[in-house]
């Protein structure tokens, strides 16, 4: 399990906050990495060159076959950012109120009729995070994606309609909603859920890394 | 000869007009980006963008970031020392990308 920090976060965060823990009191066969990085980095093209190279490929020559993304609210745009071009070493992604773009192109996104009938500007004018949509347009779809996707969100949360646009994809076993907003309450127990959903084998979770 | 002072001061009119366009241009980007429930009139230059007058946090300022980088063709950090004061008004935001934009 790959861990992507929001932004304000540190990867510390992730321990403190018992989401390591978590995967441990359910006896999990589930190794983690927190990965520590800026907010700002995430946006950068080299973002997702930097996971492969630092991260992800490292893990496949230690043997890992079955990798997971999980990300919160900038993580978790960091995640979807990743599967775009590097779609096929990972098995599932964990998204907590995840940021996509802008709320107002999720709104707008919304108004035309979520990810089925929305249709990207073609002169790029309106050019405000669409890659992110035109990949999730594409390739986020029930039943179609070789990747497992779980979504979670609180209801009052800023990015609430960011949840409700994937969800609008996705089964209902792999949506997590739950009365709550933008802050580690309501993330540690869309967290517990998801575990909770998730078939991960059962074992020990042998390492817990942060990289910088 | 000296400078005519109605030239000079038609060249500061021009100048305040070209200000205000710009940061009516980004108070709308603003409005747009954050989906706020305000017209972009309604954000004075002047007035803090964060804390209770607009209600703006840091979370907000990470997505004004994002438009800038895509508006403005730079990128604000989150870790620059004067954010403070980069962020402190819509003005004193504007001024600063008006020096760093690259389109």
């Amino acid at each position: 399990m790959v861990m992507l920090p929001g932004a304000g976060m540190c990867a510390r965060d992730y321990i403190d906050q018992g989401f390591v823990s978590s995967i441990q009191e359910r006896g999990l066969a589930v190794d983690v990495v927190i990965v520590d990085i800026a907010a700002d980095d995430y946006l950068k093209d080299a973002f997702n060159k930097r996971l492969k190279n630092e991260v992800v490929e490292p893990l496949i020559g230690q043997g890992y076959s079955r990798i997971w993304l999980a990300g919160i609210s900038l993580g978790a745009y960091g995640a979807i950012k990743f599967l775009r071009e590097e779609f096929g070493e990972i098995e599932g992604v964990m998204l907590l109120s995840p940021f996509l773009s802008t709320r107002g192109a999720v709104a707008k996104v919304l108004r035309e009729g979520g990810l089925d009938n929305w249709s990207p500007c073609p002169s790029g004018i309106e050019n405000d995070g669409w890659d992110n949509f035109c990949w999730l347009k594409e390739n986020f779809v029930v039943n179609g994606s070789p990747i497992k996707i779980y979504v979670g969100w609180g209801d009052v949360d800023r990015y609430a309609d960011s949840g409700r646009l994937l969800a609008g994809r996705l089964p209902n076993e792999n949506i997590f909603c739950i009365h709550g907003d933008h802050d580690w309450r309501t993330w540690k127990l869309l967290w517990r859920g998801m575990l909770d959903a998730v078939t991960f084998p059962l074992g020990t979770s042998r390492q817990i890394r942060i990289i910088k | 000869m000296s400078e005519s002072p109605l030239v000079h001061g038609k060249d500061i009119a021009l100048n305040c007009e070209r200000i205000a366009d710009q940061e009516f241009e980004l108070a709308n980007a603003i409005v747009v980006a954050l989906n706020l429930d305000i017209t972009p009139k309604e954000i004075n230059p002047d007035s803090p963008l964060y804390g209770d007058k607009l209600g703006l946090d840091s979370i907000d300022m990470l997505e004004i970031a994002l438009v800038v980088s895509r508006n403005y063709g730079f990128q604000l950090r989150s870790d620059d020392e004067n954010n403070s004061q980069i962020f402190s008004s819509l003005r004193t935001l504007n001024q600063h990308i008006q020096k760093h934009r690259t389109k």
